[in-house]
C-alpha cells in the first residue's frame, strides 16, 4: 500500500467484485468505434490505462441501448447489436488482464442530439426541445417505453456475456431517464409525469429491468448531476432527494456525480471543467449526495492530482475519485503516484482542446500533451533507434521540447538550443491570460523529462547557422515558432496606438481606456488579451469576421470566457473585420453587407492575427545539412495539439 | 420461530463431515491431532451444521419460493455432508477445493464463493466437533463484510430484512439479538432439534452429481491465505466534511460563477477593478482606505 496515499490505493467492495484502488476512469465518447464496434483502437487505448494501474475503468461514453439514441454524431459503440459481444469479450479479457474493473456507460439520448444523421426520429418525454440541439423530439409513448426499457435490459446482458463487470446507466448530461426527472423537461399528465415519483418512474422501470436481467453478481450503477446549472432545471435539493430515493429503491451499487447538465452551453461547458474552474470544483455536490445515500460514490470534476484525490477521499466526498482527463493525459498516472514519482505524471492542464472540445465536434479524441493518445495502436511502444545520430534541436517550445525528449529517449545524442532564459515558448505568454495559469504544464513535465534525460540544453543560445554547423550533426530540427502576424492592413503597420494580442499579455499596452480588440485569430489570444485589459479597468469591445468572437474556442472553453468577460461589461459585434486605419480614425467593413464605418473613439487597438512563422533558419538550413526538419509553429502556425504531435512524429522516424 | 414476511429466502448452509465422536477417539501425542481408534475412519455430519441445516429447511418450508443451497470446502470423501444435505432437502449442493488447510482457508475458499452471489442468509455450524475452533463463521462474515451472530441457541422471528436470535451466553445466560440481513449466523449444536433422513432420499441423494470449484488462494508471506480478492479491508467510510456549496436558490449562472472562483460570493456585473487617479497624496490614501477595507493590512 502507498504510504502517502493509503485510501487513493486501497480497495473497494462493488457487489461481487472488489477494486483495487479508488482511481476510476468515467465513461468518455472517444469516438474511435468502428461500425458502432469497440475495435483495437479503443481497446488499446483502454489497455494502457489498465496497465496504469486504474482500478475502475468504466468504457464507452454514451453508448446506445437502441438505435432511436441519436449516436451517430459521436460515433459511439452501439450496444443494441449482438455483434458487439465478442468485441466485448476481447476487450474485457485485455482489461482483465492487468486486474481493473470493467464497465460500460448505456444510454438513451432522448432528445440530446439531431436526427439527420441516423433519419431516427428523436424521442423526448415532451415535445420540449434541448436548447443546445433545438430540434423537437416526438413525444415517448407507452410503447416506446416498453421497447426501450427492454433495450436497457438487454444491453447490460450484453455487456455480462461480454465479461464485463458491470453497467453504469446514464441518467446525466440530461439524456432519457434524467430528461423525465426534469420538470422544465417533462410536461407529461400521464403517470409518467407531474410529480417527482412519477417523473421517476420511467427510471426506475430502466434500473429494475436492468437488474432483473442480468442478475445478483453483476455491478450496476448510476450516473447522475449533483446540480444542471439549468434555469428550473435539477438543482442540488431536488438531486438529493432524487437519489436517497434511489438510494431507497436499493438496486445500485454506486452514483457517479457530475456537475452540470448537456442542455444548455454554460452547464454543458461545466460537465467537463476546464481550467477556468478549481480543482475539484464540483467536491460539494459528491459529498451532499453520499450524505444520503448508503451506497459509495464517485466524486468527479477536476481531480488531476493524486494528492487532491486523497484529501478529498479523507473529507468523505468520495468513495472514488474520476480522474477521467487525468488518465488521459497519462494513463500511467496510478503507477506513478504509487511509486511516488509524482514530478513524472503529466498533469491533465484541464485544457479540453484535444479531448472533450474534439469529441463535441465529431473528431476522435486526443490529447494536447500526451501524442499517444488515441494513437496507440502504432505509438504505444517506443522503439530505440537503429543508428544512433548526434542531433540538434532548435527551439525549446512544446515542439522542440518533446523532439528532444523522444530523440533522447530513443538513444541520439541531442542538443537543444533555445535563445531565451526559459522552456515553453508561446506558452509563457499564453498562460498570463486570466485562469490559464495551467496553460503551460505541458512544457513544466517536458522540461523537467529533458533535464532528466540528460539532453545538452543550451539556454540563452541563439541558434544560428555557423553554430548549428559547428556542432556537426547529423540531423537539425527547427522548432523556432512563430511571432505575431502583423497582416498588411493598410495604416497598421504605423499605427502608434496598435498592440499585439501577446504584447497585451506582455504587459507592453500602450495607455488610454477605450479598447478595440480585433479577434481575427478566433481562439484565446484576443479574448485572454481583452480580459487582460478589462481587469485594469479599461472599456473593451471585440469585433471579429467570423460569427462569434472567439469563433473556434470549443464548447467547454467558450461559455466560461463569456461568463467572466461579460460580467466584466465587455462588448463584443461579429461579422466586421478591420478595414484601415488613417489619422488616428479606424475603419470597419462588415464582411457581409460591405458597408464601411469610421471609428475616432479607439485609444488602443489590440489586434490579434495568430502567429507567423519564424522560418529563417529552417530555409537557410536547407541543403547544408544531412537531414532537416521543419516542426511545429515554425512550418506553420497553429496549435499546441499540432506542435506535439508533429514533433512526436518525426522524432519517432529519425 | 415466527417467520414474518412470507418472502422468499436464499439460503446459504456451510457442512462439514468429522470423524464420528460416538466411537472412542484418541489423542496423537506428537502432534495433538485427534484420532478416531478404529481401523477405518468413521465419519458424519458435524452436529452443528446439521442444526444450520435444519434450521435452513424448516424456514424454507414456512417461506414457500425459498432455495437452500448446501456448500463444503473438502475432498471428495467430504461429500457424504452434501448428500446429507441434499437428502434432508437441499435444492443444491456444490463443493469446492483447494489448497490449505485450517479455519482461515476454509474461510477464504467459501468466500470466493460467496462473493460470486449474494444469499440472504448464511448458516454455519457454531464450531465443529473435530479442531472446535469456532473460527470459520466469524472469519467469513469478515470476509464477506456481512453482520454476524454466532453460538446461535434460538431462533425467534425473521423476516426478509432482519432475523430476532437468542445468544447461548456463560452459565445458561442467554442474549436477544436482531441483526439485519444479508448476514451471517453460526448456530449451537443444540439449537434445533433435527429430523430423520430418509435412507432412501440418502441413496437418491448419493446418485446427485455434485459440482466441484477449485480455486487456488493467493498466499501471503505469513503462509495465511490472503482473504480472495480482497488484498487489504475496506477502509471505513470517511465522514463528509462540509464544503462550500451555492444555495439552490440562486440563479445558475451566480452557482457557477461562484464555484468558478472558488466558493467566492458573485462577481458584481460592473468591473470590480477601478483606476485611482490624482496625486500621489490622494493616490497613497485611497489605496491604503482600499487595503484596509479589505483588510489586507
Ligand atoms: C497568447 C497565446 C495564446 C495561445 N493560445 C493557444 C491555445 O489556446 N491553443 C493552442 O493550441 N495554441 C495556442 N497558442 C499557440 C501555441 O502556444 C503555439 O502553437 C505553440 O507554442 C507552438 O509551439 P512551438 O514549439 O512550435 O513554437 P514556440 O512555442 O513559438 O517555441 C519556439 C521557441 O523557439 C525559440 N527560438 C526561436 N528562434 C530561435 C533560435 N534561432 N535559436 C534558439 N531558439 C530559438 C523561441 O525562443 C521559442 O522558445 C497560443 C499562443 C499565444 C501566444
Ligand atoms: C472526450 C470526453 C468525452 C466524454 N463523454 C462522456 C459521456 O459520453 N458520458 C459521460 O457520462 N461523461 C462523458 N465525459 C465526462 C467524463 O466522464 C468526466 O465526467 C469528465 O471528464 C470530468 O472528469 P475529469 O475531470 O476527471 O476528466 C466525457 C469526457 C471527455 C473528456
Amino acid at each position: 500500500m502507498s504510504e502517502q496515499f493509503p485510501l487513493l490505493f486501497s480497495p473497494l467492495q462493488l457487489r461481487n467484485k472488489t477494486i483495487k484502488n479508488r482511481i476510476a476512469s468515467t465513461a468518455h465518447v472517444t469516438i474511435f468505434a468502428e461500425n458502432g464496434m469497440p475495435a483495437d483502437r479503443e481497446r488499446r487505448y483502454y489497455e494502457e490505462k489498465a496497465k496504469g494501474g486504474a482500478g475502475l475503468l468504466i468504457c464507452f461514453g454514451s453508448s446506445s441501448v437502441h438505435p432511436t439514441s441519436p449516436a451517430l454524431d459521436w460515433k459511439v459503440v452501439e450496444m443494441f447489436d449482438d455483434r458487439v459481444i465478442p468485441h466485448l469479450q476481447k476487450f474485457s479479457d485485455t482489461m482483465h488482464g492487468y486486474g481493473a474493473a470493467v464497465l460500460a456507460q448505456i444510454t438513451h439520448r432522448g432528445r440530446r442530439g439531431h436526427s439527420n444523421l441516423s433519419w431516427q426520429r428523436l424521442l423526448g418525454p415532451s415535445r420540449v426541445k434541448e436548447p443546445n440541439h433545438r430540434e423537437v423530439p416526438g413525444v415517448v409513448q407507452r410503447e416506446d417505453i416498453d421497447m426501450i426499457v427492454k433495450a436497457f435490459g438487454q444491453a447490460a446482458l450484453r455487456l455480462k456475456q461480454g465479461g464485463f463487470d458491470g453497467v453504469e446507466i446514464s441518467a446525466a448530461h440530461c439524456h432519457l431517464i434524467d430528461q423525465f426527472w426534469g420538470p422544465h423537461v417533462n410536461f407529461r399528465d400521464d403517470e409518467f409525469g407531474g410529480d417527482l415519483d412519477n417523473r421517476m418512474k420511467f427510471g426506475f422501470m430502466v434500473i429494475e429491468r436492468v437488474r432483473e436481467t442480468v442478475g445478483d453478481d453483476f455491478i450496476v450503477g448510476i450516473r447522475i448531476t449533483g446540480d444542471d446549472f439549468v434555469e428550473g432545471g435539477l438543482n442540488n435539493d431536488i438531486m438529493c432527494e432524487i437519489a436517497q430515493k434511489l438510494s431507497e429503491h436499493g438496486m445500485l451499487d454506486y452514483f457517479n456525480v457530475i456537475g452540470g447538465s448537456g442542455e444548455t452551453l454554460p452547464a454543458e461547458a461545466a460537465c467537463v471543467p476546464s481550467m477556468n474552474f478549481p480543482l475539484a470544483c464540483f467536491k460539494h455536490l459528491s459529498g451532499r449526495i453520499r450524505e444520503v445515500v448508503k451506497e459509495p460514490v464517485i466524486a468527479v470534476g477536476r481531480i488531476n492530482d493524486p494528492v487532491v484525490a486523497e484529501k478529498l477521499l479523507a473529507d468523505g466526498q468520495g468513495d472514488i475519485v474520476a480522474m477521467t482527463r487525468a488518465l488521459i493525459a497519462d494513463p500511467y498516472l496510478p503507477l506513478k503516484a504509487k511509486e511516488g514519482r509524482l514530478d513524472d505524471i503529466r498533469q491533465c492542464m484541464g485544457y479540453n482542446e484535444g479531448c472533450i472540445d474534439r469529441q463535441y465536434r465529431g473528431i476522435p479524441v486526443g490529447c494536447v500533451q500526451n501524442p499517444v493518445i488515441g494513437k496507440e495502436v502504432d505509438w504505444a511502444d517506443l522503439p530505440p533507434a537503429t543508428t544512433t545520430k548526434k542531433v540538434v534541436v532548435i527551439g525549446a517550445g512544446p515542439a522542440g521540447l518533446e523532439a528532444a525528449r523522444i530523440l533522447k529517449t530513443r538513444g541520439h545524442q541531442v542538443v537543444l538550443f533555445e535563445k531565451s532564459d526559459r522552456f515553453g515558448g508561446q506558452l509563457n505568454i499564453a498562460k498570463l491570460a486570466a485562469k490559464r495559469g495551467d496553460y503551460d504544464g505541458v512544457a513544466r513535465w517536458l522540461e523537467l523529462q529533458v533535464k532528466k534525460l540528460g539532453v545538452d540544453i543550451r539556454l540563452n543560445t541563439e541558434a544560428t547557422v555557423d553554430g548549428i554547423l559547428a556542432e556537426n550533426p547529423d540531423t537539425v530540427v527547427v522548432a523556432t515558432g512563430a511571432v505575431p502576424l502583423l497582416p498588411p492592413v493598410p495604416g497598421l503597420q504605423e499605427c502608434e496606438f496598435a498592440v499585439s494580442a501577446w504584447d497585451v499579455l506582455l504587459g507592453k499596452a500602450p495607455a488610454g481606456n477605450r479598447v478595440l480588440v480585433l479577434d481575427d485569430q478566433g481562439g484565446q489570444e484576443s479574448v485572454g488579451a481583452a480580459e487582460f485589459l478589462l481587469d485594469e479597468g479599461r472599456e473593451v469591445e471585440i469585433i471579429t469576421p467570423h460569427y462569434s468572437v472567439g469563433e473556434d474556442l470549443g464548447p467547454t472553453n467558450k461559455p466560461p470566457v463569456y461568463a467572466r468577460l461579460y460580467a466584466k461589461g465587455v462588448r463584443m459585434q461579429s461579422t466586421w473585420e478591420l478595414a484601415a486605419i488613417e489619422s488616428g480614425i479606424v475603419r470597419l467593413r462588415n464582411l457581409h453587407a460591405g458597408v464601411e464605418i469610421e471609428r475616432d473613439d479607439v485609444d488602443v487597438l489590440v489586434y490579434s492575427y495568430g502567429g507567423q512563422s519564424v522560418d529563417g533558419l529552417a530555409r537557410e538550413l536547407s541543403g547544408k545539412v544531412k537531414e532537416l526538419h521543419n516542426i511545429g509553429d515554425s512550418y506553420a502556425p497553429r496549435s499546441l495539439h499540432h506542435s506535439i504531435i508533429e514533433a512526436h512524429k518525426y522524432a519517432r522516424e529519425i | 420461530m415466527k417467520v414474518l414476511h412470507t418472502t422468499p429466502f436464499k439460503i446459504a448452509v456451510c457442512l462439514k463431515e468429522v470423524l464420528d465422536a460416538r466411537l472412542p477417539l484418541k489423542v496423537e501425542a506428537k502432534t495433538g491431532a485427534i484420532q478416531q481408534d478404529a481401523p477405518e475412519p468413521v465419519v458424519t455430519l458435524n452436529p452443528a451444521d446439521r442444526s444450520a441445516l435444519e434450521f435452513a429447511m424448516q424456514l424454507r418450508e414456512q417461506s414457500p419460493g425459498s432455495r437452500v443451497e448446501v456448500f463444503s470446502v473438502s475432498d471428495v470423501a467430504g461429500q457424504a455432508a452434501l448428500w446429507y444435505g441434499l437428502a434432508r432437502g437441499a435444492d443444491d449442493a456444490e463443493r469446492i477445493e483447494g489448497s490449505g488447510k485450517g479455519a482461515p482457508y476454509t474461510a477464504a475458499l467459501l468466500a470466493t464463493r460467496f462473493h460470486k452471489e449474494t444469499f440472504d442468509l448464511i448458516c454455519c455450524g457454531d464450531e465443529t466437533l473435530d479442531n472446535s475452533s469456532a473460527l470459520v463463521g466469524p472469519l467469513l462474515a469478515e470476509i464477506l463484510d456481512l453482520p454476524q451472530v454466532t453460538g446461535v441457541v434460538r431462533i425467534v422471528e425473521c423476516s426478509k430484512s432482519s432475523i430476532l436470535v437468542e445468544r447461548g451466553l456463560e452459565r445458561g445466560s442467554r442474549e436477544l439479538v436482531e441483526m439485519d440481513l444479508p448476514g451471517l449466523i453460526t448456530l449451537k449444536a443444540e439449537s434445533v432439534p433435527w429430523r430423520y433422513v430418509s435412507y432412501q432420499k440418502l441413496e437418491e441423494a448419493q446418485l446427485r452429481n455434485i459440482p466441484v470449484r477449485r480455486e487456488t488462494l493467493p498466499t501471503s508471506s505469513n503462509g495465511l491465505p490472503k482473504w480472495p480478492e480482497q488484498a487489504t479491508p475496506t477502509a471505513p467510510r470517511a465522514r463528509v466534511k462540509k464544503s462550500f456549496t451555492p444555495d439552490s436558490k440562486m440563479s445558475p449562472a451566480d452557482r457557477v460563477r461562484m464555484i468558478m472562483a472558488g466558493g467566492a460570493a458573485p462577481q458584481e456585473s460592473k468591473s470590480k477593478s477601478s483606476v485611482v487617479e490624482g496625486d500621489a497624496e490622494y493616490v497613497s490614501e485611497q489605496l491604503y482606505r482600499f487595503l484596509k477595507h479589505h483588510e489586507f493590512v
